[in-house]
């Protein structure tokens, strides 16, 4: 496994660990549930920019993705 | 996944296998703990009608699932192709884009339906 990946996979589970001790130890507060998706979000960006490549790809496409993310991230922040 | 498609753009074909059969293996077991949770639920009455959000984990998590067996079948053409040597390169960059598209889907997915709704 060469290092930028076996880095990506640690920072991934690392911040898999933080989002369910963040999940399991504080209650259903909003700013807890923003914590939870901004989490999932960083692991979304590193999957997205380290393991689909796509920091190689045309610029559409980085746009394209991070605005779904953010959509996505909002809609769920304002519906609950 | 991405390791596969690294061992395979440097011509380290065996490397890649085995990085694809622990891939494998990786959806294989997310399959066997999403049928013991899918057993336990419908065990305790959790059913698609139960209420809007059994409606909405079931519908969402049951695509994800049929996403990840398809997944697998993809990638196990995968592993016949790289073992004859037959595999092109688009072929396995095709792939591994289906299976991170699998993995992105659930990194959105599992938050919102276990760990904040």
């Amino acid at each position: 496994m060469n290092k930028k990946n076996m880095y990506t996979l640690g920072l991934l589970i690392i911040l898999t660990i933080i989002t369910a001790f963040f999940s399991n130890h504080f209650g259903d507060f909003k700013y807890i549930i923003f914590t939870i998706l901004l989490l999932s979000s960083i692991k979304f960006l590193l999957v997205v920019f380290n393991f689909m490549e796509i920091r190689h790809a045309h610029p559409f496409w980085k746009i394209s993705i991070i605005t779904y993310l953010i959509l996505f991230v909002g809609i769920i922040t304002i519906i609950i | 996944m991405a390791t596969t498609v690294h061992q395979f753009k440097t011509n380290n074909y065996q490397k890649a296998s085995l990085y694809l059969n622990i891939t494998m293996f990786g959806g294989i077991l997310f399959l066997i703990l999403k049928s013991v949770e899918y057993y336990l639920k419908i065990n305790a009455g959790y059913t698609i009608g139960y209420n809007s959000f059994f409606t909405f984990y079931w519908l969402l998590t049951g695509f994800h699932v049929i996403h990840v067996i398809v997944g697998l079948v993809i990638l196990l053409f995968m592993q016949n192709g790289i073992k004859n040597k037959t595999a092109l390169i688009e072929d396995v960059d095709a792939s591994a884009a289906f299976w991170h598209m699998c993995d992105l889907i659930w990194l959105l997915l599992f938050p919102t339906l276990y760990l904040i709704l």
